[in-house]
This record gives C-alpha cells, sequence and structure tokens, in this order.
C-alpha cells in the first residue's frame, strides 16, 4: 500500500518511536497495578501503554507493505535511542559510556543499511 | 555491621528459566514480525484489506503481546542482562529468514555489515545495564 521507501522508513520510525513511548507507559504504570486475580486493578498508564503497543504494531505492519524486511527491521533499533533518551530525561536515570556508546553503533548501523539501499 | 539489601534484581544471575524466557521472548517477537511481513506483501497482493488479512493480523498482534508477556516473565526470573543480548541476535535470524521467506528482498555487504553493527550497538546498550 505504501509505495515510497521513504515514506515505508518513515512510518517504521514513527513505530519504533510510540513503542518506546509505550514501554515507558508500562514502567509508569507497573508499580500502582496489581494483577492479582484477588486484587486486580490496572493502571490507566497501562492502559495507554497497551493502546501505544497497539498502535505501534499498527503503524509497523502499514510501513511493512512499503519495503523488504532486510531494509526496514535494523531501523526497529532506533527503540533503544529512545528508551535510553526517555531513561536519561523522564525517569532520571544514569547514562553511561556502554550506552552512548552503543547507541552510536545503532546509528552507524543503520546508516550503513541505508547507504546500501 | 548492617548491610542494606539492594532490592533490584540487576545483579541476579538469570536462571536456566529466565534464559529460556529470552529465548522465548526473542522467538515469538521475531516470528510475528516475519508474520507481520508475510501479511503485508499478503495484502499488497490481494490489493486491500480483506476478512482474512484481518485475521492473519490478529493473530500477530496477540502473539505480540504475547511476548511482552514473556518478557515480563523473562524480567521477573532476573534475565535482565540476557535478554537484551538475546532479542539483538534476532536481527540476524529475521532479516535472513526474511531474505528467503519473501521474494524481492535480497541482501548485500551493506546490509549484512549494518544488521551487524546494530546488534553489537544492542549488545553495548546491554552492557551498559538496563532502563527497563
Amino acid at each position: 500500500m505504501i509505495e515510497s521507501r521513504l515514506a515505508a522508513i518513515g512510518l517504521v520510525l514513527t513505530a519504533t518511536a510510540v513503542a518506546s513511548v509505550a514501554s515507558f507507559f508500562l514502567k509508569r504504570g507497573a508499580a500502582e497495578s496489581s494483577f492479582s486475580p484477588r486484587d486486580l486493578h490496572v493502571s490507566g498508564w497501562v492502559l495507554a501503554g497497551a493502546g501505544c503497543y497497539v498502535l505501534s504494531t499498527s503503524l509497523f505492519f502499514v510501513g511493512l507493505t512499503g519495503g523488504p524486511l532486510s531494509l526496514l527491521y535494523p531501523f526497529t533499533a532506533t527503540q533503544y535511542i529512545w528508551v535510553t533518551l526517555i531513561a536519561r530525561y523522564l525517569l532520571g536515570e544514569r547514562v553511561n559510556a556502554w550506552k552512548v556508546g552503543g547507541v552510536a553503533l545503532i546509528v552507524a548501523g543503520i546508516a550503513v543499511v541505508g547507504l546500501g539501499s | 555491621m548492617t548491610t542494606a539489601v539492594p532490592s533490584t534484581t540487576n545483579a541476579t544471575p538469570a536462571g536456566v528459566v529466565g534464559v529460556w524466557l529470552a529465548v522465548g521472548t526473542s522467538i515469538v517477537t521475531g516470528t510475528a514480525h516475519l508474520g507481520l511481513k508475510w501479511t503485508a506483501n499478503a495484502m499488497d497482493a490481494a490489493g486491500g484489506f480483506t476478512a482474512g488479512i484481518a485475521a492473519w493480523l490478529a493473530v500477530f498482534y496477540v502473539m505480540q503481546a504475547g511476548a511482552l508477556l514473556l518478557y515480563t516473565l523473562a524480567l521477573r526470573r532476573g534475565a535482565l542482562s540476557t535478554i537484551y543480548p538475546v532479542l539483538s541476535l534476532r536481527y540476524f535470524w529475521v532479516i535472513g529468514l526474511g531474505v528467503l521467506l519473501f521474494p524481492g528482498d535480497t541482501l548485500n555487504v551493506y546490509k549484512i555489515a549494518g544488521a551487524a553493527l546494530v546488534v553489537l550497538g544492542v549488545m553495548a546498550v546491554a552492557r551498559g545495564g538496563m532502563n527497563e
């Protein structure tokens, strides 16, 4: 359905960013939820996270109609960039040299894949 | 002397069950992604959204939810330092199976080298500690 490679890549990148937001919502909601059958209460954050996952999968699916997996799949690794940024700026977690180096390798890898296509 | 015991599971080595849950998460996630691509190709071939496409999509949405559940269980079993590296390897096998399964999907040196860098990058992120 998607004809342009660039649009397909854009959709996969957006899907991945939405999935990263979803994991942030789940992290926020996990502490204030209980999944025990006796005391079931689910935080709104968890519901928002689940909604974001559904949206993310849908965007990913539409994006996949526009290019081969060998081109599009590496772009999903941008999730580690967003999760690292969310952890640093929204959760106040430490980001060390391994993480910065890892994110740089991921960006380089995606750039190499892009160059070959 | 009293010692504060950290409640974090980061330092706990993953048990056998944790490692297998991490492997299971990776297999289910990668299979769901291959399935989504297969469904996307089927939709292209059909020229639009059909009831059959919707049914297959539902299957792969449920698989993704199952993968999330396995992921949570793996983390509870202390597989924190195992799960990212195991998950990162799926960039190899999902892309490799994609090339075998889907006509028109080809590999070249750039794609292989790029995927290798991505896998190394994810492993380095994992080495730096988990965020989730």
